[in-house]
């Protein structure tokens, strides 16, 4: 039997990246992630077994060295492989679209997503884009990431380069606003 | 109408999703009786005032809340996450 080799395709292949105005639109490729849930009280123990492979254990909104808070009682780990824990571990690689939003960032999510965005760098949140369940992150203040399930790359693609227009067409009006 | 959840502090209420009354907290025993059982599974108060409802976080944290809120003036007075409640 013959071997086929499958060409990976990232979430947002032909979409990305654009820039409109001053906001650039770009994939973010995450590789190897897992969704780490520890079992009830077991969240020291799990935090002790990433720290062997450098992984910190995040705050509650927030990132840390090689890993972000995903939920109540879950956060999400950037690694190859995890070691064993008193967890539910799930791989979520490919699972998940994720696109950086840099310039003024703040303005285009604005639209989008009823929190204020005006939060220090590595705060991470769980919230809306438009109708859609998604994942912000403050990467830096004029970078912000956002995550939403796979097949809705080309939904949060399209509510991003639709606000990202609008802001790019007032400000062309040049009136003070 | 926002609520301010213990995890991820206030939000707007789009990104919660209503239960219905917290009494479904409070499980009657197996042996309860047929009262006790059609009260839990039927009966509900309609309050001009707080009621003590379950919402969901379901676009935000996940987390399962008991929101007290007081249906005349829609005012917000208390929110805990549903496993701290004590039964
Ligand atoms: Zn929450």
């Amino acid at each position: 039997m013959s071997v086929v080799n499958l060409i990976a395709k990232s979430a947002c292949a032909g979409l990305l990246p654009v820039t409109i105005g001053d906001v650039t639109l770009a994939e973010v490729d995450v590789g190897q992630m897992w969704s780490v849930s520890p079992f009830a009280g077991s969240e020291k123990d799990c935090a002790v077994a990433l720290k062997a492979v450098g992984v910190a254990w995040p705050q509650v909104g927030q990132r840390a060295e090689g890993a972000y808070w995903l939920g109540l009682d879950q956060v999400m780990v950037y690694a190859d492989a995890l070691p064993e824990m008193p967890a539910a571990v799930t791989d979520q690689s490919d699972a998940w679209a994720v696109v950086s939003v840099s310039g003024d960032a703040q303005t285009v999510l604005a639209r989008l997503v009823p929190v204020d965005l005006r939060v220090p760098e590595g705060a991470v949140m769980r919230t809306l884009v438009g109708h859609m369940t998604a994942h912000v992150s403050c990467v830096a203040h004029d970078r912000f990431e956002v995550m939403v399930m796979r097949s809705m790359a080309r939904t949060l693609v399209h509510d991003l380069t639709t606000a990202a227009e609008a802001i790019a067409a007032r400000g062309a009006l040049d009136v003070d606003i | 109408m926002r609520i301010n959840c213990p995890v991820c502090g206030e939000r707007d209420r789009r990104e919660f999703y209503y239960v219905g009354d917290a009494v479904a907290l409070d499980r009657p025993d197996r042996d309860a009786g047929l009262d006790a059982w059609d009260s839990y599974v039927h009966l509900r108060d309609n309050p001009a005032g707080l009621t003590r409802d379950l919402w969901h976080h379901e676009a935000g944290c996940g987390a399962w809340l008991v929101v007290t809120r007081n249906t005349g003036t829609h005012a917000v007075s208390d929110v805990v996450l549903a496993r701290e409640v004590v039964r």
